[in-house]
């Protein structure tokens, strides 16, 4: 049984302060996978969740770096990007899957390659709508449904169910 | 000179052989230090010995399965070093180095060597006895692997997901080693027994880590 919550934010920063919601509610070992189209703002939804991690200084985009590391509550944030990518083994490179243990993975792109990225714990869809220029509809879903109810209140997310 | 590089799990490991046997060797049990302990120990170990990089004729390299932020340190270490020297590399695996050790230490029954896969996997080669090949690895979960394990009466269970999950084994009856990390000794005394016996050493490009998580496809890239 999964789950599933859509929430509209108005605004970049509406974004933002949604993503530190759902990372208040993350755990040490959590794999979220971020997608979007380009320009949909998963660097945005990144900024909001590592300030939601207590990581200080800014977040960017890691798209040539591949990942970034930083510090945070839970141990590490690692943001990564695999946009560059091609093969699903320069995923397995990263060792993501590994290092997930040490704290947070949050992985841009993340849903193509999710046979090399072990369990995902949640999916996060950030879609753009007709409402305006900054208008987003991020949707959060995940497989556990024993996490089902507190990424509810995180979000305070009305909708759900499977 | 044969040179093993070990740093499929948790241990950054180095070891020498001349000919058949081990003669030197170093290891950290370094968390996350793969990368900055893997070339000071070769140097440290060779120096020891009283070698250089120049009398090495062959590198060992435990390509896996077992944690990439390890194991892309060495295999890539071992590939640089070889194409350097214009030698090959001998590629031994971390369920063959556990199984071996496991045997060396003269355990006579089955044996399921069990490397940490983290987030509540592991890894599980497993060999019926000393003579017998160690089985192709695969991935799967420690409690699904203990019950079926339960099923083979006697089987040793070695490495570092026999450890982590010793509660799980030793609750299905299984009898669980104290062996956790692949050594770099056994890892050269494999290497060199096939040496021995004629194995010709691979190009270094032709190395590769053994993922188990699917990897061996291109990206199915839609939407970029």
């Amino acid at each position: 049984m999964a789950c599933s919550f859509s929430v509209r934010t108005p605004s970049a920063d509406a974004t933002r302060e949604l993503a530190a919601r759902l990372a208040a509610a993350a755990r040490r070992g959590d794999v979220v996978v971020l997608q979007g189209l380009l320009g949909a703002g998963k660097t945005t939804f990144a900024q909001g969740f590592a300030r939601g991690l207590g990581v200080e200084g800014p977040v960017t985009s890691p798209t040539f770096t591949l990942v970034r590391q930083y510090p945070c509550a839970l141990g590490q944030l690692l943001h990564a990007d695999l946009y560059r990518l091609d093969h699903l083994a320069e995923v397995a490179d990263l060792g993501l899957a590994d290092l997930a243990e040490d704290g947070v993975v949050l992985v841009e792109w993340g849903d193509v390659a999710r046979p090399a990225l072990g369990p995902v714990t949640w999916t996060v869809s950030i879609a753009r709508t007709e409402g305006g220029d900054d208008d987003r509809v991020v949707t959060v879903s995940g497989g556990d449904e024993t996490r089902c109810g507190e990424v509810a209140a995180a979000l305070d997310a009305r909708t759900g169910g499977a | 000179m044969l040179l093993g590089i070990e740093t499929a799990a948790g241990l950054v490991g180095v070891a020498l052989a001349d000919a058949d046997r081990p003669i030197a060797g170093a290891w950290l049990l370094g968390d996350r230090r793969h990368a900055e302990a893997l070339a000071p120990a070769i140097d440290h170990v060779l120096s020891q010995a009283g070698v250089t990089l120049g009398d090495v004729d062959a590198i060992a390299v435990d390509v896996g399965p077992g944690l990439f932020t390890g194991l892309r340190v060495g295999v890539a270490t071992a590939q640089g070093l070889a194409e350097g020297l214009g030698i090959g590399i001998v590629e031994v695996t971390s369920v063959e180095v556990l199984a071996r050790e496991a045997y060396g230490c003269g355990w006579k029954g089955p044996v399921a060597a069990v490397v940490d896969a983290r987030r509540g996997e592991v890894f599980v080669a497993r060999c019926a006895g000393e003579r017998t090949r160690v089985e192709p690895p695969s991935r799967c979960s420690p409690s699904a692997l203990a019950e079926e394990l339960a099923s083979v009466p006697g089987t040793l269970v070695v490495g570092t997901g026999a450890q982590r999950y010793a509660a799980v084994f030793a609750g299905a009856g299984l009898e669980v080693g104290s062996i956790a990390e692949p050594s770099p000794r056994v890892l050269v005394e494999i290497a060199a027994g096939r040496l021995g016996t004629g194995a010709a050493p691979v190009p270094p490009a032709a190395v590769r880590p053994v993922y188990l998580r699917e990897a061996d496809a291109r990206i199915n890239w839609v939407q970029r």
